[in-house]
């Protein structure tokens, strides 16, 4: 929001302080300040300033809003334009209102209008705010709505057919609005038409049909406020948003149109020569209350962190219009008409805390109460993986999230369906990536155009999907990497030793039954946990500036709920006897059902007992099945009692 | 002597030789059957019997004392061998390149972060990146169609519910649904924003959150622990300033700005003339939020702040092209080489 000087000058007469000093001053208390121009303005030089201002505070996208905020910063006092009354017409006017969502309209007839351009001034000054100059009656209206903040309508009476009604639109209509934008209405726009016609959208924009021309002569002024989230509903809907719809989406006081319709009909009459020719309409249902709210003053101490006398408060208070009833605690505070945005004990708060000045309170780190420590094991274990990649020489990529639908089908290897954006901002990347496989080829060929050596990247994040309609998300670890030949084992080591570090055991790596598209079929293993499928080890088809691409990725979350179901035993173990190593021979008919037999045996043998098992031997049978050989190792035990207890569990006895 | 003089040019000759098989070689030239002493010891069976009694001890101790010297030289060479083999052994182990991997700058900044606010007792928390209506935003008092919502343009799963989030608010919102106060705790995370991608935004980019929730905290908490956070990053002299700001979720709201590193307040381009640059949102977690939450805002008080990292790891890196973090096309040195000896 603009203001210029000379304005705030003139609303303030008493005010001594520079342009760049009411810059600071608002600045600090909210309204950040966006631009400061030096322009000239009625053959004066004046400067512009530009404020940013807080969504909840739509009485300051208005000149006299920012000027109140100037006001009451320097405690000097403000004095706006007035208005003279004037004698209504008896005759009504024809208005209905047939819906809930205006919530005040005031409406007038004016006639004998005359209808001329503006003067320079007025049209100079409504370009400072980039609004075009029309005719003089629509450029004061636009000029009310800039000092009040009150958009207003005016309406060429004499084309009416009919009454004007306030309603909700609900069939297709196609308008065109006055700047001839073509608009097609739906459903549920609030509207203002007349029997054939569709005179506004309400809170937006004209149409123009009935706009003010040069031939107008009679016109109706009217003025409202409407349910703030249909004005902002119909805007998203239609892709419009104008000075009014601004405004108007926005919780503007009930109490304050009043002033602003006033001055409206006091400048119609005043500068076009228009008479007023019917009685005020008002539709007024649920008339605004003065709002008041019970204040402890010791709560702008307690947010605070630091001691404000009452009496300070008041004082700041009573700068900001703010009535205060403090015969007793707590105070009666009484909200200004316009401070919609204030609702609570700490809207008080604040308010004393701005105007004293957040700068002026002291900066010292708090010694805070101690906490537990809520961290979930999956944020710690991941700073360690980390660190333990890097330290293996693998450098962390983090990638794009959204990718195309064919990424995900290319590289989707889990039981899910694919999560969609319903409104990408690239059409070609509405997906959520359902792998970090994905991603992290898309960074290879980005390695590759860069002809960079030694590829060998990693990526921690999160991949996405739906399971029976529920959106589901959780957190992969992927691994990529180029090379000659035994890359693959090479990855297989590392994935392994990833495992291990990260305190898991019984990692095995089986052919994988869902294979990703981009996946050598040959060369794709599900890797396993015990029991638990937890990632994919593939070849990938495709080469890395002649080196094979291989890629492996683990579910995360799996891995650390895994590792807390089966903590580590035993990490330490004392040796008084001489480790014992023992062989056997098992039958399976996969890898799959060796690793069940193997937990039974192990499980036989128990954990005081057992020192390691492998499998050191595979051989297919001429039957199909295969045999494994097994070494144990026993500890704690003598030669005999190893013995037997091998031949036991294995079943050789 | 004859004795002394081959001794003499025995000596001289052994001391050139510096393999083993070239001794070899001058042992059978002196001591070998044929060799030069051998002759002269069998030539004393010719000579008389007295001096074959005088002459003999003395060939026998030219003998001894020429094998001596090829004990000496023999056990030099041996020496010498040995040394140049584990020389040749070590440099066959070689002292090899090895790569150091790295972290991405994300990573490395929120960890600079997390170390600060660790030291400070706090918890680290995640949260969902598809996140409901109700936790990005209802909870954090941003009701449907409230004018806030401008601020933030938001991809939708299924429009109005299932959204991307965006903000790392939603995991306040999540803590103080879930987790009973009092609570100090940072959230660092990806979130999302329907913005066009150039070189200076992305739609997809990380925040810091900060929620402390005690019995009595206030203001001037909240600016000391900011404060410590920006001093911890750009170093003790670094200038910040507090304004009021508007944000939906808290009350009062603040706007901590920082003093422009390239014009030190003068005004700048970089700073676009004001010679502050805005880095956040904060403030005192609105009474709304703390009972949506099941807390009495008589009883619990709060702070919560929220930075954006990725122009600050920009910065850190030299980073100019936002694009670079997320696209492969790494600004840092995503390999290095380094002999470690």
């Amino acid at each position: 929001m603009k203001i210029l000087y000379s304005q705030i000058k003139q609303l303030i007469p008493s005010l001594a302080a520079t342009p760049a000093e009411i810059g600071a001053a608002l600045t600090m208390t909210g309204f950040m300040q966006e631009s400061l121009e030096t322009v000239n303005y009625n053959n004066q030089a004046d400067v512009l300033l530009g404020f940013e201002i807080r969504q909840n505070r739509p009485d300051c996208l208005s000149v006299i809003g920012l000027a109140r905020e100037i006001a009451a910063y320097f405690n000097l006092s403000l004095n706006l334009p007035t208005t003279k009354e004037w004698t209504p017409a008896e005759v009504p006017v024809s208005i209905r209102v047939e819906t809930p969502a205006v919530r005040r309209l005031k409406a007038i007839k004016l006639q004998d209008i005359t209808v001329q351009a503006s003067p320079q001034w007025l049209v100079d000054y409504l370009a400072f705010y980039e609004v075009n100059s029309v005719n003089l009656p629509v450029d004061l209206s636009n000029y009310v709505m800039l000092l009040t903040g009150y958009p207003s309508h005016l309406i060429d009476y004499d084309r009416l057919d009919g009454d004007i009604v306030w309603s909700i639109n609900h069939r297709p209509r196609q308008v065109t609005t006055l700047d001839g934008t073509p608009l097609h209405l739906k459903d549920e726009e609030l509207i203002i038409h007349d029997r054939h016609n569709v005179i506004a959208l309400a809170g937006i924009v004209g149409t123009n049909y009935a706009a003010i021309s040069e031939s107008t002569k009679t016109i109706l002024a009217e003025m409202a406020l409407y349910d703030p989230a249909l004005i902002r509903r119909n805007t998203r809907t239609l892709h419009i948003v104008t000075e009014a719809s601004n405004r108007l989406s926005k919780n503007l006081s009930l109490v304050d149109l009043d002033y602003a319709f006033n001055l409206l009909i006091n400048l119609l009459v005043d500068q076009t020569g228009g008479q007023i020719a019917s009685q005020t309409f008002e539709d007024y249902k649920e008339k605004a209350e003065i709002k008041t709210i019970n204040f402890e003053p010791q709560l702008v101490s307690e947010l605070g962190g630091i001691t404000i006398e009452p009496d300070h408060s008041r004082q700041l208070l009573s700068q900001l219009e703010f009535k205060i009833n403090d015969k007793q605690l707590p105070w009666e505070v009484i909200v200004p008409s316009w401070r919609t945005d204030i609702e609570l004990p700490e809207d008080i708060v604040e308010e004393v805390l701005r105007l004293y000045r957040f700068d002026q309170l002291p900066s010292i780190l708090p010694a805070l109460p101690a906490t537990s420590d809520i961290t979930p094991l999956l944020i710690k274990a991941k700073e360690r993986w980390r660190d333990w990649l890097a330290f293996q020489g693998w450098d962390e990529v983090l990638s794009w999230t959204m990718v195309r639908p064919d990424d995900n089908t290319l590289t989707n290897y889990l039981p899910w369906s694919m999560a969609t954006v319903q409104n990408a901002i690239n059409e070609d990347y509405p997906a959520l990536r359902q792998t970090i496989m994905a991603s992290l080829i898309k960074q290879a060929h980005e390695y590759a155009k860069e002809q960079v050596p030694q590829l060998q990247i990693f990526e921690l994040g999160k991949v996405f999907g739906q399971e029976e309609n529920h959106y589901k998300e959780t957190e992969h670890l992927g691994w990529l990497i180029a090379g000659g030949e035994g890359i693959v084992e090479a990855l297989r080591q590392t994935v392994t030793a990833f495992l291990a570090y990260s305190g898991a055991e019984k990692i095995y790596f089986c052919p994988a039954q869902n294979i990703p598209a981009v996946a050598n079929p040959y060369a794709t293993w599900t890797i396993m946990i015990g029991e638990e499928p937890i990632g994919l080890l593939a070849q990938l088809k495709e080469h890395y500036n002649d080196e094979i691409m291989v890629t492996a990725e683990i579910d995360a979350e799996l891995l650390i709920n895994y590792l807390s179901d089966h903590p580590m035993l035993a990490p330490t173990v004392e040796i008084t006897q001489k480790l014992i190593t023992l062989d056997a021979n098992v039958e399976a008919a996969s890898r799959q059902e060796l690793i069940k037999q193997l937990q039974d045996i192990e499980e036989k043998l128990g954990r005081e007992s057992l020192w390691s098992l492998a499998v050191i031997d595979e051989f297919c049978l001429p039957s199909g099945r295969y045999r494994y050989t097994v070494r144990a190792v026993y500890k704690e035990l003598d030669d005999q009692s190893a013995k037997k207890l091998h031949l036991q569990v294995f079943g050789l006895q | 002597m004859l004795g002394n003089k081959i001794l003499d040019e025995l000596s001289s000759q052994i001391k050139a030789v510096s393999t083993e098989a070239d001794l070899t070689a001058l042992w059978h030239k002196y001591l070998g059957r044929e060799g030069i002493i051998k002759a002269q010891i069998k030539a004393l069976a010719q000579l008389p019997l007295e001096e074959k009694r005088q002459q003999g001890p003395l060939w026998q101790q030219i003998q001894e004392q020429a094998q001596a010297l090829f004990d000496t030289r023999a056990a030099e060479i041996r020496a010498t061998n040995e040394e140049a083999a584990w020389q040749a052994e070590a440099q066959s182990l070689g002292l090899v390149p090895v790569k150091l991997g790295h972290l991405h700058p994300i990573t490395q900044t929120i960890r600079k972060l997390n170390e600060l606010f660790i030291r400070l007792g706090y918890s680290i928390m995640e949260g969902p990146e598809i996140e409901t209506d109700e936790f990005c935003f209802q909870r954090l008092n941003v009701p449907p169609d409230h004018p806030a919502r401008d601020m933030q343009d938001t991809f939708y799963l299924e429009e109005p519910n299932v959204l991307l989030r965006t903000q790392t608010s939603s995991i306040e919102a999540r803590v103080l649904a879930n987790y009973a106060p009092p609570l100090k705790v940072v959230c660092p995370g990806r979130v999302y924003r329907n913005e066009t991608v150039n070189k200076s935004n992305h739609f997809i980019f990380h925040h810091y959150q900060g929620v402390v929730v005690m019995p009595k905290v206030g203001l001037v908490d909240l600016f000391g622990t900011f404060t410590a956070l920006f001093q911890a990053i750009y170093g003790p002299e670094v200038k910040i300033r507090f304004r009021n700001k508007y944000y939906p979720e808290v009350e009062p709201g603040v706007g901590p700005d920082m003093q422009c590193f390239n014009c030190h307040g003068t005004g700048c381009s970089v700073c676009k003339g004001v010679g502050w640059i805005e880095m956040g949102g904060a403030g005192l977690i609105h009474p709304k939020v703390l009972t949506m939450a099941g807390l009495d805002p008589r009883e619990w008080h709060g702070f919560a702040f929220g930075l954006g990292l990725d122009r600050w790891a920009m910065a850190s890196y030299n980073i100019t092209d936002i694009r670079t973090l997320l696209g492969g096309n790494l600004g840092y040195k995503p390999y290095h080489h380094e002999n470690i000896v």
